[in-house]
């Protein structure tokens, strides 16, 4: 059983950084004016989504990671409570 | 009229419906801007009936705060106290940075407000953590309700 969710944190894990490599954006230059920062801003907010399998493995390695850090605090928890 | 599902029932299904939300909400490309603005005002909606549904150990937990080894209840209590704020966080300046869901029916915000932006993204980080540790306080209490929920039965050693 240990080994099985070793494994599947193992694989959420590659998933998940594949998933941020796939949605990592440079940031924007510092020495541009306020009205042109915004509206490049607006514009990556409202890029089209990205191919199906990138948002579901994006969507599926949140809950992964929520359950990992519900694991951890779960022992944390049970040592100091 | 009876209700047609119990209390346990009605809390669980709520609960599992928060975290898919959650999940959905901290990933924007999955659900798409439009989408996210709409759920996120969906789930402070479910979020209110959470805490109403709770209001019994908020009350009888705000009264054990200084009790005598009251440990557990005064962690639960502050990490409870930690979401709920990271989450009104989240939702409120979700709310001033909308860009479609408030400015449709010609409500102003400050669509792309830098500051607003960054509280947003900062607090959905905590917002993050803090679900995953208030699952983890409650785990045993999650999966008695989802074997209860799903009919799971435990057969003896």
């Amino acid at each position: 059983m240990r080994t099985l969710i070793l494994l599947c944190a193992g694989a959420m894990t590659v998933a998940a950084v594949y998933y941020s490599m796939y949605s990592v954006e440079p940031p924007l230059p510092k020495n541009l004016r306020p009205e042109v920062k915004r509206i490049m801003y607006r514009t990556r907010r409202r890029r089209p989504l990205e191919p199906q399998p990138a948002r579901i493995i994006g969507f599926a390695s949140e809950i992964v990671f929520i359950g990992m850090v519900a694991f951890g605090g779960r022992r944390i928890l049970r040592l100091r409570l | 009229m009876a209700f047609p599902i119990s209390r346990v029932q009605l809390i669980f299904w709520l609960d599992v419906i928060l975290l898919i939300l959650t999940a959905a909400l901290e990933t924007v490309p999955f659900t798409g801007l439009t989408l996210h603005e709409w759920l996120g005002m969906a789930i402070s909606l479910l979020i209110l009936i959470h805490i109403l549904l709770s209001w019994t150990w908020i009350a009888a937990s705000s009264r054990r705060l200084t009790a005598p080894r009251a440990g557990r209840t005064r962690v639960n209590y502050l990490l409870n106290f930690c979401l709920f704020a990271s989450v009104s966080a989240v939702i409120v300046s979700g709310l001033f940075i909308s860009e479609v869901a408030l400015p449709a029916p010609g409500i102003k915000t400050v669509a792309g407000d830098f500051g607003w932006g960054n509280i947003h993204g900062h607090f959905s980080d905590f917002v993050f953590i803090f679900v995953g540790l208030h699952l983890a306080i409650n785990w045993d209490w999650s999966i008695a309700a989802a074997r209860k929920c799903l009919g799971i039965r435990v057969l003896p050693e």
